[in-house]
């Protein structure tokens, strides 16, 4: 639980820095709220980017980040006792009846915010991608003390934005730290739907927008996890705002926020990058609308396209330094870059896609149909027949939506509608289709979705409103069922108050072997994870044998002996190795170990067993010639 | 804030339902309404009915 002192602590300071950076950007809001919400995003997105420009000085230590931290709190301390004293007043004079819709509607958000913290602040197990890189990855760029290439591991060279802030949370207080930091990321971005209704709707439709937004499965099951995606969509929905505040109100200073809040997102990951897309074209765009000269319109993309592309250009060029390819893996046929499976264009990434990447330039009547048929059904599918939780979004998006038909009669409603549609066939078209990666849609829907609501219970049948919000309320609480299913690994872990190593042991699969690992190898021991990508608990160094990497590839190998040496090259002194490679992992091309005649011969005259449990064994590498 | 504020809150005052509608487009308007209704609700019956959660109240009952 100390981890929530952390976790507040940091978000005062970044509340304080980005008020003192906003301070000297001279931009000007429309409340205090609104100026909150962009100070934290400023805030947080600064110590990131600071971070990252510690990680390529090879200047990632703890005490390195502990200084930074103090720096910052002394720059913003003066801004947070402003703030204290502006906010003080209007907190009291906040009154809502405790017998009102939305008083009883607020209990149950703040119910399920809380079954999350606890998931957040549980320590991280289960889901594979933080464990294998979103989380493993800044671990190893602690222990390295700089941002260095892990050519085997998915999304080595990713924009890492949100990642840089797991290297904070990670060597401040573990990897319980960087989830509550995502975490907390989310419950933002839920003030942040408020507020922003309170501007561009109104107030109780951002209450329901709020709860709606809470109750995503997607955004409820990744949110306290160490994924990036909620963190993706923090940059991306304060993009956006800082974008319309400017479009009603054409300041200079908003734009370059919008320029830095986009760049910050950008940083953070590759599919926000047809929003940048969307956003440059609105910026050209508002100058020719309001004839203000096709000058106007290129000064004003100028700006923006150079504030975004500055701040997001590092982690490209890493990329670029580092494998020949800005975008690495993706695209790596057109790059050329180092050789890994593409993700996109011949690689797995099309599975998942409804819609994959064009053969030709010109795509044919069929391609376009089954477009088409896409962006025209992907809502509802992902509304009422996801295949998996990373595209449930849960009812209410796809129930509330029609009602607009009705009720956006309005410019802003209106626009935001035009933005949702354009951002969402992107999504279905470009991003593949996957709501996980673009969670700042789902965050702009959820206030129209909102605004509809609202509108309905406050329209010609408002004298039987309580039935809609009776059962809205019933259906929130039945969220809460199932976020209660979620946590209750946490609540266990809470109540019989047992350790996290006790924790793992039990829910952690490879957590023994990485004990034994950790404990019996020598420092600088060499590991090859065969089978396994969660990597996280090993404190060694390591590599995958991942089908995608181009390292270390066995079939390229005809003898045991070739691949002895390859090892050799590559340093690798222990292998820890899965007994039973599940099914779908064989399907993707790893070689069921204990049962393939090359492995099995290589482990008879290679290696040299250490430790084993009922699922993963340790092997020592035993070379003819002696050590590596 | 009372309930009445609702509708004056949002922007530009596009009122639904303002003075001077004549009667038939207000009752397309209301039959418009009543179908947004019986869509939310049916909508999200149909969700929750697909998520078990029939079974589990009438679990409750038994």
């Amino acid at each position: 639980m100390i981890e929530l002192l952390y976790g507040i602590a940091i978000a005062v300071i970044a509340l304080g820095l980005g008020r003192w950076l906003l301070r000297l950007a001279g931009c000007a809001f429309d409340s205090l709220a609104e100026e909150l919400s962009f100070s934290l995003g400023l805030g947080l997105g600064a110590l990131g980017l600071v971070i990252m420009a510690l990680g390529f000085s090879h200047l990632l230590y703890a005490p390195t980040l502990y200084a930074l931290m103090a720096l910052a709190g002394v720059v913003g301390c003066r801004e947070l006792i402003g703030l204290a004293g502006r906010g003080q007043g209007r907190i009291r004079g906040v009154q809502i009846p405790w017998k009102s819709f939305y008083f009883w509607l607020g209990v149950l958000i703040c119910f399920g915010v809380l079954l999350n913290l606890l998931r957040a602040l549980t320590p991280a197990h289960g889901a594979t991608d933080p464990l294998a890189y979103h989380l493993a990855l800044p671990k190893i760029y602690l222990q390295k003390h700089h941002l260095s290439f892990e050519p085997t591991i998915n999304g080595a060279l990713y924009p890492a934005n949100v990642g840089m802030l797991f290297v904070l949370g990670i060597a401040l207080h573990g990897a319980a730290l960087a989830q509550l930091l995502h975490y907390g990321m989310g419950l933002g971005c839920l003030v942040f739907i408020a507020v922003f209704c309170r501007r561009f709707l109104d107030l109780r439709a951002g209450i329901w927008a709020v709860a709606i937004f809470a109750s995503l499965p997607v955004a409820v099951f990744f949110g306290p996890l160490g994924y990036i995606d909620v963190g993706v969509c923090f940059y991306q929905f304060l993009a956006a705002w800082a974008l319309f505040n400017w479009l009603e109100k054409p300041q200079r200073a908003m734009l370059v926020l919008a320029g830095v809040m986009t760049g910050l997102a950008l940083g953070a990951k590759h599919s926000v990058l047809p929003m940048w897309g969307v956003c440059a074209i609105l910026v050209a765009g508002r100058g020719l609308v309001r004839r203000e000269g096709v000058g106007t319109g290129v000064r004003e993309l100028v700006v923006f396209a150079a504030v975004s592309l500055a701040l997001a250009a590092p982690w490209y060029i890493r990329s670029f330094v580092e494998s020949g390819n800005p975008v690495w893996p993706i695209a790596n046929h057109v790059f050329n870059g180092f050789p890994y499976y593409s993700v996109y264009g011949g690689g797995a990434g099309e599975a998942n896609a409804p819609v994959a990447a064009s053969a030709g330039w010109l795509p044919s009547f069929e391609r376009l149909s089954e477009q088409l048929y896409w962006v025209g059904m992907s809502l509802w599918k992902w509304s009422f027949s996801p295949t998996d939780l990373q595209r449930a979004i849960g009812p209410y998006i796809a129930s509330l939506l029609p009602c607009l038909l009705l009720y956006a009669r309005t410019r802003r409603p209106l626009f935001l509608l035009a933005f949702c549609a354009v951002n969402y066939a992107l999504l279905v078209l470009v991003v593949g289709g996957v709501p996980r990666y673009s969670l700042f849609l789902f965050a702009l829907l959820s206030a129209l979705a909102g605004f509809a609501a609202e509108r309905l219970v406050a329209g010609r049948m408002r004298r039987v409103r309580g039935v809609l919000q009776g059962a809205f309320l019933m259906t929130v609480a039945f969220n809460l069922v199932w976020n209660y299913g979620l946590a209750e690994a946490s609540i266990d872990y809470f109540k019989q108050g047992r350790t996290e190593g006790q924790f793992l042991l039990e829910r952690e699969g490879n957590y023994r072997v990485f004990q034994a690992v950790n404990k019996q190898l020598p420092a600088d021991s060499h590991v090859l994870l065969q089978g396994i990508v969660k990597g996280y608990y090993c404190d060694k160094t390591y590599l995958w044998d991942h089908p995608y990497q181009r390292v270390i590839n066995y079939g390229d190998y005809a003898e045991p002996r070739q691949l002895a040496e390859r090892m050799r090259e590559l340093g690798i002194s222990h292998i820890v190795r899965m007994i039973r490679v599940p099914d779908s992992r064989v399907r993707l091309g790893y070689p069921q170990y204990f049962a393939d005649e090359f492995h099995e011969s290589f482990r008879k005259q290679y290696l040299q067993l250490l430790y084993r449990d009922e699922s993963y064994v340790l092997f020592a590498v035993k070379y003819p010639e002696g050590k590596v | 804030m009372g309930e009445a504020a609702v509708v004056s809150a949002t922007d530009e005052g596009d009122e639904v339902g303002a003075e001077g509608a004549s009667h038939p487009r207000e009752s397309a308007a209301f039959a418009g309404e009543a179908v947004l209704w019986l869509w939310v609700l049916g909508a999200l019956g149909h969700y929750y009915h697909r998520m078990g959660f029939t079974d589990f109240i009438l679990g409750l009952f038994k």
